[in-house]
């Protein structure tokens, strides 16, 4: 007969473990190594018992029990200091429990009575202690505690009554535990069913989230939306994405190389070190956060975007990284992701995840998650600065335009020709508007200016330079005054008028028909060339001194020279010598000298004419950069 | 263009890649104007990696010298070579912009000075 129960027992002990092996494979689940040392317990207890029918066996064995569901309780709640006492009290009365064997009935109940109200008592205690406001997890326990309790009292009952003797009664009550078991393990596969089921709407969640925000960019994009509202709904998404507590953008910073942060959702601890008095109050603690630079390399966050790895940490307990945000702390995070934002090699910034409910760390899923949406975000953000540099690019385009305008109305549309010195130009702007600036001035009947200047930069502020120069040569330029002076005065009035960052190259020079002599000076542009009547050198001549509208106090020097009939005057700007062709070769300079040598003797027009031409065969369909502009002035 | 940051002590220093032109020069000038405003201990452009200047370029570098002048900080452009170098040099500019050799020898200068 007792070898049939050891059957039963077996059997539902055989069942009890495929179960627990299967639950084991599909989750993890810490406190069931508690409750699988149940089920060898009782198996062993039994096993020992069926060979050695002794009381003291159950007796032990159920005091075992307890203490193991008192272990697996402890799994939840944490250690209690009564514990301490408890396993001490337990091991005396499995002691005294042989002591007693042979002593009289009486003694043997009031042992037992004692052991099973004291140890199950505080047993039964602890359990029914536990509830959802002191316990994580507590459902497990809460859903199988009177199951598990009553059962416990029953086979306390029946095992005191009959002396652990074993029995009919006995071994029927003994097959109560594994049912209790059994019903402990239902409850939790029933508990991680759910759970699972739950990941599984997570996950769908998830890929929803992906597209919805997508789509986003895609409507951001198109709505024109600021950056900052781009980086919060990656920062919103992204969270929402991998169900994180909290998440913060921070952008790089060039030029002080730091992190700025730019975006923060949720209830985000950083993984440094704050001062007390704004860590209890999430308001301050938020903006603390928000106004800490961080510098690159510095904390974890300035380490993923120092090397541009990611960091993750599913478990910051003992995790050094995250020392700051440990234990009970306010600042507790169970887990901590930080992805960096990476385009073509370049880091823009980092996106880091929180998590702080210790039983739901980031899985390795979420952390590869955060990953594909790190650099879908991280190309969106370097669209967008794309985006931002075609726009500056049109604006400053359109602004060139409006300088054309403004040039068109400046360049002087015919030349004097009375004194019979003929002047010829030839300009081409590159790109629309040129910086290049030219004029000729009637000084008075004998006396002619010339000026040729290239104005740095292009666009309005430009084309301001050169309404400035072309108002105050109509100013201060005389037949009087000496060309030197008037550069010297020209640039006083350009410095401190204009923007340091423009200035321009300027040649004036004017000649006197009657006397036929040439004064000529120069700021920083390219020397004069004269080609004598008489001779095949070509003559350079420069002056000393800084462009226009750097230095106020410049003063510019002046050089005067006669000149013949049928001598030949040329001003150039550097889009003529440096005008490229299709094999990145330059017009240069020698090959203007040899042109303007072989030509000598034409007209300053039929000159021009051939330089043009030549110019135009050598770039070939070449595209140039720069503005080129040429006068040639003839003597009669 | 790219634009390149590194400290040295408290001197900053910007390495300049690629064509400094008129799309891309005010880009160098709000680097600058932005590093002028966070009281730096001195400024090195680095144009070992520029190959062309147009005159919006040189317009920053001469804005950049009016400014750190202005504000008393310690400025210099180095490894200026090429083409760059020329239109520098035609523009009559090598003596007024603060050019050195290379960025040690800036460094030395800086450091010196003090």
């Amino acid at each position: 007969m007792e070898w049939l129960f050891f059957a039963t027992k077996a059997v539902v002990l055989a069942l009890s473990l495929f179960f627990l092996v299967s639950l084991r494979v599909r989750v993890q689940v810490k406190a069931l190594d508690a409750i699988q040392f149940l089920l060898f317990w009782a198996f062993a207890r039994d096993l020992l018992f069926a060979v050695f029918p002794q009381p003291a066996i159950l007796f032990i064995g159920d005091i075992g029990i307890y203490a193991a569901l008192l272990v697996w309780i402890r799994r939840y709640t944490g250690q209690r200091r009564s514990d301490y006492y408890w396993f001490v009290a337990a091991v005396v009365a499995a002691g005294v429990g042989i002591a007693v064997e042979a002593q009289p009935d009486a003694t043997v109940f009031t042992v037992h009575l004692t052991a099973n109200v004291v140890l199950l008592g505080y047993l039964l205690y602890s359990t029914s202690e536990i509830s959802v406001h002191n316990t994580r997890d507590s459902e497990l326990i809460v859903d199988s505690r009177f199951v598990l309790s009553s059962s416990l009292i029953i086979l306390a009952a029946i095992g005191t009554v009959t002396a652990y003797s074993g029995g009919a009664i006995g071994h029927s009550a003994v097959l109560l535990h594994y049912i209790a078991i059994w019903f402990v393990l239902l409850t939790q596969s029933q508990l991680h069913h759910l759970i699972n089921e739950l990941t599984i709407a997570s996950l769908r969640r998830q890929t929803e989230n992906l597209f919805e925000f997508m789509e986003a960019l895609g409507g951001g994009i198109a709505d024109r939306v600021d950056i900052q509202r781009i980086l919060e709904m990656i920062c919103k998404s992204a969270s929402r994405t991998i169900e994180a507590d909290g998440a913060i953008i921070l952008m790089v910073d060039d030029v002080r190389n730091t992190l700025r942060v730019r975006s923060m959702s949720g209830f985000y601890p950083p993984p440094y070190a704050v001062p007390e008095v704004v860590k209890h109050r999430s308001a301050s603690l938020h903006e603390y956060v928000y106004n800490t630079e961080i510098p690159v390399g510095e904390t974890l966050l300035g380490q993923a975007v120092e090397h541009g790895d990611a960091i993750f940490i599913p478990d910051s307990t003992d995790d050094e990284r995250l020392s700051e945000n440990t234990g009970r702390d306010f600042l507790f995070v169970q887990s901590f992701i930080a992805v960096p934002l990476v385009v073509n090699n370049r880091v823009l910034g980092v996106l880091s995840l929180v998590r702080r409910d210790p039983d739901h760390q980031f899985t390795d899923e979420d952390f590869q998650h955060v990953q594909t949406f790190a650099s879908h975000a991280s190309m969106t953000i370097d669209n967008f600065y794309t985006y931002l540099e075609a726009i500056q690019h049109r604006e400053i385009q359109r602004e060139v335009n409006i300088a054309a305008d403004i040039q068109g109305k400046l360049l002087p549309k015919e030349f004097p020709r009375r004194s019979g010195t003929e002047i010829a130009v030839y300009s081409k702007s590159a790109r629309g508007v040129s910086g290049d600036y030219y004029d000729v001035l009637e000084l008075d009947e004998d006396k002619i200016g010339l000026v040729v200047c290239d104005v740095a930069g292009k666009g309005v502020p430009a084309a301001l330079v050169m309404v400035m120069i072309h108002s105050m040569l109509r100013l201060i330029a005389s037949a009087e005054r000496e060309v030197g002076d008037t550069l010297t005065w020209i640039n006083r009035g350009l410095s401190g008028q204009i923007d340091l960052d423009h200035y321009a190259t300027m040649s004036y020079l004017t000649i006197n028909h009657k006397v036929r002599r040439l004064s000529y000076s120069n700021a920083a542009h390219h020397p004069l060339l004269i080609v004598r009547d008489d001779s095949d050198v070509i003559e350079q001549l420069d002056t000393e001194g800084l462009p226009v509208g750097i230095e106020r106090d410049v003063v510019y020097p002046q050089k005067a020279v006669d000149l013949h009939s049928g001598d030949v005057l040329v001003l150039y700007t550097d889009g003529i010598i440096e005008a490229m062709n299709l094999e990145g070769e330059q017009f240069s300079m020698d090959r203007l000298a040899r042109v303007i040598r072989e030509n000598s003797n034409e007209g300053a027009q039929q000159i021009t004419d051939t330089i043009q031409s030549e110019l135009d065969e050598f770039v070939g369909s070449a595209r140039q950069h720069d503005d080129q502009t040429l006068m040639v002035v003839k003597i009669a | 263009m790219e634009l390149h940051k590194r400290t040295s002590g408290s001197v900053h220093i910007i390495d300049v890649k690629g064509d400094l032109d008129l799309f891309n020069s005010h880009k160098l000038k709000e680097s600058v104007n932005e590093l002028v405003a966070s009281n730096i201990g001195g400024l090195i452009l680095n144009f070992g990696q520029v190959d062309y200047i147009d005159s919006s370029g040189v317009g920053v570098l001469i804005y950049s010298n009016s400014l750190l002048k202005s504000n008393r900080t310690f400025f210099h452009i180095v490894q200026l070579h090429g083409s760059v170098r020329r239109v520098i040099e035609l523009t009559k500019l090598i003596g007024f912009l603060p050019i050195t050799d290379t960025e040690d020898a800036a460094l030395k200068q800086i450091h010196g000075a003090r």
